[in-house]
C-alpha cells in the first residue's frame, strides 16, 4: 500500500515537471513578442510609448498559459486530491 | 515575529500553500473586505484631497496666467493709445508750425507788398517832383534863353539892322523856339 | 524550508473557523502602513505649499502620475473608479516590496489576488451594464449565439487569468528565494540574495504590478465600451 503511495506522489512531482514543460513554448512565444516590439521601436522610434504597452499586455497575455502550467504543478504538488484521498484510503485500512 | 503568536495559540491547523475549499472561500472574502477598506481609506484621504489640491492649484495659476495676459493687454491697449495721442499730438504740431509758417510767410508777402507800395509810391513822388523841377528849370532856362536872346538881340538890331529885317528875325526866332518847345 | 502559508489565529464566529493566516496579517500590516503614510501625508497637506518640495512631490507626482495612467488607459468619462486601482496599484506594489524584508507577501497567496481579480471582474460587469445596459449581455452573444459557452468561459476566465498570473509569479519569486535560503549555506546568505530580492521583488513586482492594474482597466474599458 506505501509502495501504491509512494509511486503516486513521484508521478505527481513528474507530473508537475511536465506541466511546467509549457514554460518553453511560453518563453518562446514571450521572446517573439518582444523581439517584434523592439524591431517596432527601432522602425517608428516615436511610437515607443505606445508600442511597449502593447508589448507588456501581450507578455502578459502570452504569460497566461504558461502560468495556467504553473497552476496545474501548484495544485498537484500542494494541494492534490488524488493523494489525499489515496492517504485517507491507506489510513483507513492499516 | 510571530512565533509568539503561534505559541502562544495551541493545535493550529497546518499551513499550506494553496488549498481550495471553506477557508479559500474566507479569506478572499476577508482581502475583499480589507481591499474596500483600504480603497476607501485611501480614496478619501489621500487621493481625492490630493487630486483637489493640485486641481485648485492648476485652477489658481491658469487664473493668474489669464489675468497677467489681461494685464499685459491693458498696457498694450495703454501704450497703443499713447503712441496713438503722440502721433495726434505731432500732427497737430505739424499743423500749427505749417499755420505758423503760412501766416509768417503772408505777413512778410503783405509788409513786403507794403514795402515795395510805399518805394514806388516814393519814386513815383521823387520822378513826379524831378519831372517838375525839370520841366520848372526848362521854363526858366527858357525864359533866361528869351532873355538873354532877346537882349542881344536888341544890342545887334540896334547896331546893324533896319526895322524890316529885324521883324523878320523876330519872328524866325520866335518859331524856332516854338518848334523847340513842341520838341521837348 | 518553508514554503506554507501559516495559520496565527484561528477564530470562531457563529460556529465557523476563520483562519487568520499569514497573508491575512501582512495585509493589516500593509493597511496599517498605506493609511500612516496617507493620513501624514493629508496633515501635510494643509502646509502644501504652491511650489512642491520634498515630500509633497513624491506624494503628488504618485497621484498624478497615477492619474493620469488611468485617465489615459480608461478615458476621461470612466476614470471615476481610479481611487479603486489607486489602491490596488498601492497595495500590491507595497506587499511586493514587504517580500524584501523576508516576511510573505499577501499577493502570493491566491486568495488576496483572486479577491483582487475578483474585484475587477464585479466592477466589469458593472461597468458593463451601467454603460451599455443590453449591449452588454448581447456581446456575449455574438458574433453567434453558438459562440455563448465560449465566450462565457472567456469572461469567467478573466479573473482566474488575472489572479494566477500574478499569484504565479509571486509565487514563484517567494519559492525560488525559500529554496535560496534553505539550500545554501549560512555564509552566502549575506549580500548575494539582495540580487535576487531586487529582481524579483522589485523589478517583477512592479512589473506585475502594472500588467494587473493595465490588464485590469482594459477589461473594464472593454466592457463598458
Amino acid at each position: 500500500m506505501l509502495d501504491s503511495l509512494a509511486i503516486a506522489i513521484g508521478m505527481v512531482h513528474i507530473a508537475a515537471a511536465i506541466a511546467l514543460l509549457n514554460g518553453v513554448t511560453t518563453t518562446f512565444g514571450q521572446a517573439k513578442i518582444a523581439a517584434q516590439a523592439i524591431e517596432s521601436i527601432a522602425r517608428q522610434p516615436e511610437a515607443a510609448d505606445s508600442i511597449r504597452t502593447a508589448m507588456f499586455i501581450g507578455l502578459a497575455l502570452a504569460e497566461t498559459s504558461g502560468i495556467y502550467g504553473l497552476l496545474i504543478a501548484i495544485i498537484m504538488l500542494f494541494a492534490n486530491p488524488l493523494v489525499g484521498t489515496l492517504v485517507k484510503l491507506i489510513e483507513s485500512t492499516l | 515575529m510571530y512565533t509568539m503568536i503561534v505559541f502562544s495559540a495551541q493545535a493550529l491547523p497546518e499551513g499550506r500553500v494553496f488549498g481550495l475549499d471553506t477557508q479559500t472561500l474566507i479569506g478572499i472574502g476577508i482581502q475583499l473586505l480589507n481591499g474596500i477598506i483600504l480603497a476607501v481609506a485611501l480614496g478619501f484621504i489621500l487621493y481625492k484631497p490630493v487630486k483637489e489640491f493640485m486641481q485648485r492649484r492648476t485652477e489658481r495659476i491658469r487664473s493668474k496666467i489669464n489675468e497677467a495676459d489681461a494685464a499685459m493687454a491693458k498696457a498694450n491697449e495703454l501704450i497703443a493709445e499713447y503712441e496713438r495721442k503722440i502721433k495726434e499730438i505731432n500732427k497737430e504740431r505739424l499743423a500749427i508750425l505749417e499755420a505758423a509758417n503760412l501766416e509768417v510767410a503772408e505777413e512778410r508777402k503783405r509788409i513786403l507788398d507794403e514795402a515795395r507800395k510805399e518805394a514806388d509810391e516814393i519814386r513815383k513822388r521823387a520822378l513826379e517832383k524831378i519831372a517838375e523841377d525839370k520841366k520848372h528849370l526848362e521854363k526858366e532856362t527858357r525864359l533866361y534863353i528869351i532873355e538873354v536872346a532877346s537882349l542881344m538881340a536888341q544890342k545887334y538890331i540896334a547896331q546893324s539892322m533896319d526895322a524890316e529885317t529885324q521883324e523878320r528875325l523876330f519872328e524866325e526866332a520866335l518859331a524856332q523856339l516854338e518848334a523847340a518847345q513842341w520838341q521837348n | 524550508m518553508d514554503l506554507n502559508i501559516d495559520n496565527l489565529l484561528v477564530i470562531k464566529i457563529a460556529g465557523v473557523e476563520i483562519w487568520i493566516t499569514e497573508t491575512i496579517f501582512n495585509t493589516w500590516l500593509i493597511m496599517l502602513l498605506l493609511v500612516a503614510l496617507a493620513v501624514v501625508a493629508r496633515i501635510k497637506l494643509r502646509r502644501f505649499k504652491e511650489v512642491p518640495t520634498g515630500f509633497q512631490n513624491v506624494i503628488e507626482a504618485a497621484v498624478e502620475l497615477f492619474d493620469n495612467f488611468a485617465v489615459d488607459t480608461l478615458g476621461e468619462k470612466l476614470s471615476y473608479i481610479a481611487p479603486w486601482f489607486f489602491m490596488v496599484f498601492s497595495f500590491i506594489l507595497s506587499s511586493a516590496w514587504l517580500s524584501i524584508f523576508g516576511m510573505r507577501a499577501p499577493t502570493a497567496d491566491w486568495v488576496t489576488t483572486f479577491a483582487l481579480a475578483l474585484a475587477t471582474f464585479i466592477l466589469m460587469i458593472f461597468m458593463g451594464f451601467k454603460h451599455r445596459r443590453g449591449n452588454y449581455l448581447q456581446s456575449l452573444f455574438e458574433p453567434h449565439p453558438i459562440f455563448f459557452p465560449l465566450n462565457l468561459i472567456g469572461e469567467l476566465a478573466k479573473p482566474v487569468s488575472l489572479s494566477f498570473r500574478l499569484f504565479g509569479n509571486m509565487l514563484s519569486g517567494t519559492i525560488i528565494l525559500t529554496l535560496y535560503y534553505a539550500l545554501t549555506p549560512r555564509f552566502v546568505q549575506f549580500g548575494i540574495p539582495a540580487l535576487l530580492h531586487g529582481f524579483f521583488d522589485i523589478l517583477i513586482g512592479s512589473l506585475q504590478t502594472y500588467i494587473f492594474v493595465i490588464v485590469s482597466l482594459m477589461y473594464i474599458k472593454s466592457a463598458a465600451e
